[in-house]
């Protein structure tokens, strides 16, 4: 690595205006480089031309009337949401509990027996879970997020600033997922 | 009609928005949907996808709001959540549509204006090109320079916050915005300027 690639990476928080980013010992160093080389001059110019560049397409103002359509289809899709169950209660449902209730026990209990009787060790043919899939990744949590979250609804909205309709539409269709 | 008081402290917003109050959820959207809109724009290259990002990262990270520990920041938890759905909607964007910005079709919705006075005067289709250049020119960098490079760029973080974020010394992260700077201006370069320098526009 030659001189002047040590130094790079400093032009960037100089371009941007972070000197408090670069240690003052290494600020000194920088300076009197950058006096006596004019290939980082000329490095530091370009990295001031890009900023410019992107700065040609600021992003235009959002009207605050869309901003407010997007609240109210956010909201409706959070904090405005009436509060559902995920799996509808029909008329017979204590009876039906029960009934679920009495069925899970015992199949815990057939499983605990047919446990003891094969023994603690593995079972063959059975791959264990990866517990490192994500572990690794930098966006684990948002991968996460993306994974537990796939149940977007979609969100429609009609009307006029007087009076908006959103509609937000759920897939219960549970055969569609796989 | 006068809204009740608003209270600035974070964790009691986020706290109140945890528990369904739609207010406080309310302020926080208000507080970051500019930022979030910049830097979801900058990764789909385009205005509607962008706010399609911007509301898709609000619902998403409302329904996560239990899983965020507060380890970061909101606001950097959030620009993150947002970023990947503007990855992932450029993604899934037809390639046809970016095929018709190429040919200087405009694309922009048309409840979106520019109504800013003289500072757009190669109006909204020459900046949607501009913009979808930059997102395309974006995609060809390394994914660590491209995040670093748009939470600095548009999301208002400083390097040290990223640095945070990302956990990585600071001196890591003014190396990829470094590299992602200079090779957009690269690319960018080529794309603007013929073969014999000069550049497209004094060709035409």
């Amino acid at each position: 690595m030659t001189r002047c690639e040590t130094y790079m990476p400093w032009l960037a928080a100089m371009a941007d205006g972070e000197i408090d980013a670069i240690p003052a010992e290494v600020r000194q160093e920088l300076d009197a480089h950058l006096a006596s080389c004019p290939a980082c001059r000329a490095e530091l110019a370009r990295q001031g031309e890009a900023i410019d560049l992107l700065a040609r397409d600021a992003a235009p103002p959002v009207p605050e009337k869309r901003w407010q359509q997007m609240w109210q289809a956010v909201d409706a899709q959070t904090t405005g949401r009436p509060a559902t169950r995920r799996f509808p209660l029909v008329g017979w449902q204590p009876y039906g509990a029960i009934a679920a209730s009495v069925a899970v026990a015992a199949m815990v209990l057939i499983g605990v027996l047919v446990w003891q009787a094969a023994g603690p060790g593995p079972t063959p043919g059975v791959e264990p879970i990866p517990t490192y899939a994500f572990a690794s990744h930098e966006d684990a949590d948002i991968q996460a997020i993306e994974a537990a979250d796939d149940e977007m609804p979609m969100v429609i909205t009609s009307g006029n600033e007087d009076l908006m309709i959103v509609w937000v539409v759920h897939d219960t269709d549970e055969t569609r997922k796989t | 009609m006068d809204r009740p008081p608003v209270h600035t402290d974070e964790g009691e917003l986020l706290d109140r928005a945890r528990s369904g109050d739609g207010e406080a959820w309310r302020v926080l959207f208000e507080r970051y949907r500019e930022v979030a809109y910049r830097v979801a724009r900058r990764v789909t290259g385009d205005d509607e996808d962008a706010l399609d990002a911007v509301q898709d990262g609000f619902v998403r990270a409302y329904r996560n709001l239990g899983t965020f520990a507060g380890a970061s920041s909101f606001k950097t938890w959030l620009m993150r959540i947002v970023y990947r759905r503007g990855i992932d909607i450029r993604r899934a964007r037809p390639k046809a549509r970016i095929v018709s910005m190429d040919q200087g079709e405009q694309t922009l919705a048309p409840n979106l204006p520019d109504t800013r006075e003289g500072s757009d005067p190669a109006g909204p289709a020459d900046r949607a090109e501009l913009g979808e250049r930059i997102a395309r020119a974006m995609e060809q960098l390394p994914a660590d320079q491209r995040r670093a490079f748009v939470l600095h760029a548009e999301g208002d973080m400083t390097y040290a916050r990223i640095a945070e974020e990302q956990g990585v010394p600071i001196g890591t992260i003014m190396s990829r915005i470094f590299y992602a700077r200079r090779k957009l201006r690269e690319i960018l370069a080529d794309e603007t300027e013929g073969p014999d320098g000069k550049t497209k526009e004094a060709e035409q």
